[in-house]
């Protein structure tokens, strides 16, 4: 079993036998080990395992909250969890609650380094949470919006903050909110592939963590990157998988 | 404004009088907050196999402590005090002549905020900045007791830094070349040596004679000895890096004959001692230098699985690494040998070509069975920073792993450096069980 | 140390001490530089000279006396390279006497900047070419030069700075008579070789015309001068204590011989050398001695 204990949402998977047999995902607490344990023990049930059964590994910001548990990065986490859902992963980008991180995998599956930014919040989930806040739409809506974009309205700026103030001025300026938030969406791939782009290793990329269920994100990505990047079945699983991996779930 | 040995009125440059009283209103909490971050990180380097020897190291640790008050004492009695910020002021050369060589580069973050008032340039190297403001604030017991100052100017920040302390005391500025492959390199910076000799002749009104020299080179010779004999004993792990750096910056301020014999009886307290942390990966640390108490990213690494088992900062190897070998013992051969010794062997950045840098990395690794190396840069630090970006290609050629630290003097950071750092060691570890 | 004990050993033998009695066996090998003609009882003297003497006589025998003392030469050469000059040459032990007696009175030397240096070394060459072309001038019947071998100097018996040096020595031990004949020029010579091997550390070494020969075999010798790049700090200190000026140890960062043809093998860069093992010397492939790490302050006294 394996559990992501990020900023935002709290990630856990069953597996066994090489397979991912259950998932689910539950807010983030400030004390997450009675809703972890919960969480756990329902899916378990929901793989028909008994309760209890098998090794925990646990990554996440909040991972040290569960002593029990084996502990490992998220960055770790991630790249284990790429290699197992696709073995010629290369590159992993991890666009989390909080953070953008990139990861590069050898050959041998050996992760050779890794980015992350973490003195920037563009790209990341709260960035898009921030975003939906001020053009007055569900975080959802972000997700399919961009595909009625006429066209997309450019952003300027690479700082949150600076471009909540032109979202502002393009809402007053009366454009449609599809085509703001492919704009925002452009802006988020720009600096994603700009990542991707600094590192020597190509092949394939791997999009993974909770933004990665955007569509829209990942559209704008695919456009800017001008390929196809693997998309997981379940993106924001990829750190929880990892974790299970670790803890013996299948090599 | 008066400088502090009282002697020249000179017009100030960049300080003025709401400046220094706003600076000096800073002193008291600079005080504070520089002993509660030594205490913060003694506290932290406390582990159960510390060796009985360090206790002198922690002593000496608090810079505005016990040293303070020895130097006090000396210059009271008519001793002379020589400031220097940078390892290129060889400190054989005051203390040639009997003053307390001080080197007073500063690690206290909260120095930095009356810098900062100052400059308007936030983005300046945030060593510069304490070491600026520890002067504007007064709050240094050891910083104002330096009669003279020596400024080497090997980077644009210790440029104006030595520039702007001019309004504070009196500096001797030491030119660096750039580049010291040439006949022109090197003998510019020979030439350099012998005007500082000439600046403290006149400023201590005594002549320099080759007995004077010989016996401070010799003292430092033995300190130089100690420290090889000490970089040998922690190849086996038999000491934290957290307190191998931190013996290695008491060389900055404390007396060098009692350090050396504290260094000795360290080193025979190591000897044969076993690793403290046998699976702790295996790092070299280097990069800008890291000043005490700014221990931030040492104890990070030690605290994440981690042992700095060798590090190639100017602030500790490479202080005391290469030595001073005199063959003509005449006033000529000594000044050449020291000028040759301070530049030729050296790795820092702000050399080009710098091709000692990597081959020093590279042979510290191979010797010290490093699994990856930690690079620190502090921002603002281009010089090290674009070396960071040269390390990574070198390091990636010989399949060496390598994380680029990039860090201020706060500890704003913290979390997400740890977690860097964390995903580093754990990334060094795992290449263990598949030498890929 | 070792240094000054090789050489008082080695020239101790050359000095005259009737260690090896009238051998005839040893008669015939001239080592590379031992003694000059000027000492009463040595065993045996200088190729240089043996070489003068058989170019001025050989020319009807085609030269042919040549072959044995060049073979000789060549075998006691071969092995050793010019370790000969740092450890048995009677010129090398005085020049060595002075360096300590300018430092122990703390007179700097004269430094030779490498472009000079590569100048002045090349000098023995032309040295050697001028005595070996004017002897063969002297002896080859063409040049009916041969009623004037006794008017004209012999070349290296003028220039052999040994000469009145060790004569005026003998005489005041008493080994050879007050009246045994010194030319001026000899005296000069060696006031001159006195007065620049103080100034400047090993002077006559860069232009000394044995050298030149023995120069010829460094490519070859068994003896090597080793470099680790890998291990090296670019400290410089070899170039410094080189008294020969050879920037090829410090400069060369690839490959791993630094053997010269300037190199006396005196060993002062393997010997000051800080790093462990970065420079060796080598026999045949095998590591005889390398560099150490040492405080200067270990020894007993000053090293000079």
């Amino acid at each position: 079993m394996g559990v992501d204990i990020g900023a935002l949402w709290t990630k856990a998977v069953v597996m066994e036998g090489g397979k991912v047999l259950a998932s689910g995902a539950i807010r983030s607490s400030m004390h997450p080990a009675g809703p972890v344990g919960e969480l756990v023990a329902n899916l378990l049930a929901k793989a028909g395992l008994p309760p209890g059964s098998g090794k925990i590994a646990a990554t996440g910001v909040g991972r040290k909250n569960m002593a029990q548990a084996a502990h490992l990065t998220d960055i770790m986490a991630f790249s284990k969890g790429a290699r197992f859902l696709h073995p010629a992963t290369r590159i992993v980008v991890d666009l989390g609650g909080q953070g953008v991180r990139l990861m590069e995998l050898e050959l041998d599956g050996m992760m050779s380094n890794f980015i992350t930014n973490d003195k920037c919040s563009t790209g990341t989930g709260c960035f898009l949470d921030i975003m939906a806040a001020a053009l007055g739409v569900e975080p959802a809506y972000m997700g399919t919006a961009s595909q009625a974009a006429k066209e997309p309205a450019v952003i300027n700026t690479s700082c949150t903050v600076f471009a909540e103030s032109e979202v502002v001025t393009l809402v007053a300026k009366k454009r449609p909110v599809e085509e703001i938030i492919a704009g925002l969406n452009g802006m988020v791939a720009k600096k994603v592939v700009a990542m991707i782009n600094s590192v020597t290793t190509k092949g394939d990329i791997m999009l993974a963590g909770g933004v990665a269920m955007n569509a829209g994100v990942v559209g704008a990505i695919e456009h800017e990157l001008k390929r196809k990047a693997i998309l997981p079945p379940e993106p924001n699983m990829v750190g929880a998988i990892g974790a299970a991996v670790s803890a013996g779930g299948a090599k | 404004m008066k400088d502090a040995s009282g002697g020249n009125e000179r017009q100030p440059r960049f300080m003025n009088k709401e400046i220094a009283e706003g600076a000096a209103a800073h002193r008291d909490r600079i005080r504070e907050a520089a002993a509660e971050q030594v205490q913060k990180h003694l506290a932290a380097m406390k582990t159960q196999s510390r060796p009985k020897a360090m206790e002198y190291f922690e002593e000496m640790a608090d810079p505005f402590g016990k040293r303070a008050e020895e130097l006090k004492k000396f210059k009271e009695e008519g001793g002379k005090v020589v400031g220097s910020l940078c390892y290129f002021a060889p400190a054989e050369i005051p203390a040639a002549f009997g003053a307390v060589p001080v080197r007073f580069c500063s690690g206290i973050y909260e120095a930095v905020h009356p810098a900062n008032d100052l400059l308007g340039d936030a983005g300046l190297c945030p060593l510069v900045k304490s070491t600026l403001g520890l002067k504007m604030s007064g709050a240094s017991p050891i910083l104002e007791l330096c009669d003279l100052v020596i400024v080497p100017t090997p980077c644009d920040a210790k440029l104006k830094l030595g520039e702007i302390l001019q309004d504070m005391v009196d500096v001797h500025l030491m030119n660096m070349p750039a580049v010291k492959t040439t006949e022109a390199g090197r003998e510019s910076w020979i030439g350099e040596i012998k005007a500082l000799v000439r600046k403290l002749e006149g400023k201590f009104g005594q002549k320099l004679r080759p007995q004077m020299l010989k016996r401070s080179i010799q003292t430092y010779q033995r300190a130089q000895a100690a420290w090889r004999r000490f970089s040998q004993l922690r190849k086996n792990g038999s000491i934290w890096g957290r307190d191998a750096l931190l013996v290695a910056q008491l060389t900055f301020y404390d007396d060098i004959g009692r350090w050396t014999h504290n260094v000795e009886k360290l080193c025979d307290e190591l000897e044969g001692r076993q690793p403290v942390a046998p699976e702790a990966a295996r790092v070299l640390l280097g990069g800008s230098p890291i000043i005490w108490p700014n221990w931030k990213v040492p104890l990070l690494i030690e605290e994440s699985g981690g042992i700095i088992i060798a590090d190639e900062l100017c602030s500790g190897s490479r202080t005391m690494y290469d030595p001073v070998v005199v063959e003509e013992w005449t006033m000529e051969g000594m000044l050449v040998a020291l000028a040759e010794r301070y530049i030729m062997p050296c790795t820092c950045p702000s050399f080009s070509p710098n091709l000692e840098r990597e081959q020093n990395m590279l042979g510290r690794i191979r010797e010290f069975g490093a699994e990856g190396v930690v690079f620190h840069v502090l921002r603002g630090c281009h010089l090290n920073s674009l070396d960071a970006t040269k390390a990574d290609r070198v390091l990636r050629r010989q399949r060496i792993p390598m994380l680029k630290v990039e860090s201020e003097y706060d500890e704003g950071d913290l979390e997400q450096v740890r977690t860097r750092v964390e995903a580093f060691i754990e990334m060094i570890k795992a290449r263990r069980e598949s030498p890929g | 140390m070792t240094q000054i004990f090789g050489l008082v050993l080695g020239n101790g033998m050359l000095v005259g001490l009737p260690l090896f009695g009238t051998s005839n066996i040893l008669r015939h090998i001239y080592f590379p530089n031992a003694s000059t003609k000027f000492f009463i009882y040595a065993p045996t003297y200088a190729t240089l000279y043996k070489v003068q003497d058989t170019i001025f006589s050989g020319w009807n025998s085609g030269y042919i006396d040549l072959l044995l003392p060049l073979l000789i030469f060549a075998a006691l050469m071969i092995p050793l390279g010019r370790v000969w000059c740092a450890w048995l040459c009677p010129l090398g032990l005085p020049q060595d006497l002075l360096t300590r007696l300018r430092r122990r009175l703390g007179i700097r030397h004269i430094e030779i900047a490498p472009h000079h240096s590569d100048f002045i070394h090349s000098l023995k060459y032309l040295g050697l070419f001028v005595i070996v072309f004017y002897t063969f001038a002297l002896g080859a019947p063409m040049f009916d030069l041969k009623g004037m071998w006794n008017a004209l100097p012999v070349p290296y018996e003028q220039f052999d700075p040994n000469r009145a040096m060790y004569i005026y020595g003998q005489i005041a031990i008493g080994l050879a008579p007050p009246s045994t004949y010194v030319p001026t020029m000899s005296v000069l010579i060696t006031i001159l070789y006195l007065g620049t091997c103080f100034a400047a550390r090993r002077f006559w070494c860069h232009i000394c015309p044995q050298g030149a020969m023995m120069s010829l075999f460094n490519r070859t010798a068994f003896v090597r001068l080793r470099k680790d790049p890998a291990k090296c700090t670019h400290c410089r200190i070899c170039y410094r204590v080189c008294p020969m000026e050879i920037l090829k140890v410090y400069e060369e960062r690839e490959g791993t011989d630094v053997s010269s043809a300037k190199c006396v093998h005196c060993y002062n860069c393997v010997d000051n050398c800080p790093e462990d093992g970065c420079l060796s010397v080598e026999f045949l492939g095998k590591k005889i001695v390398q560099s150490k790490y040492r405080c200067q302050c270990e020894e007993r006294g000053v090293r000079t």
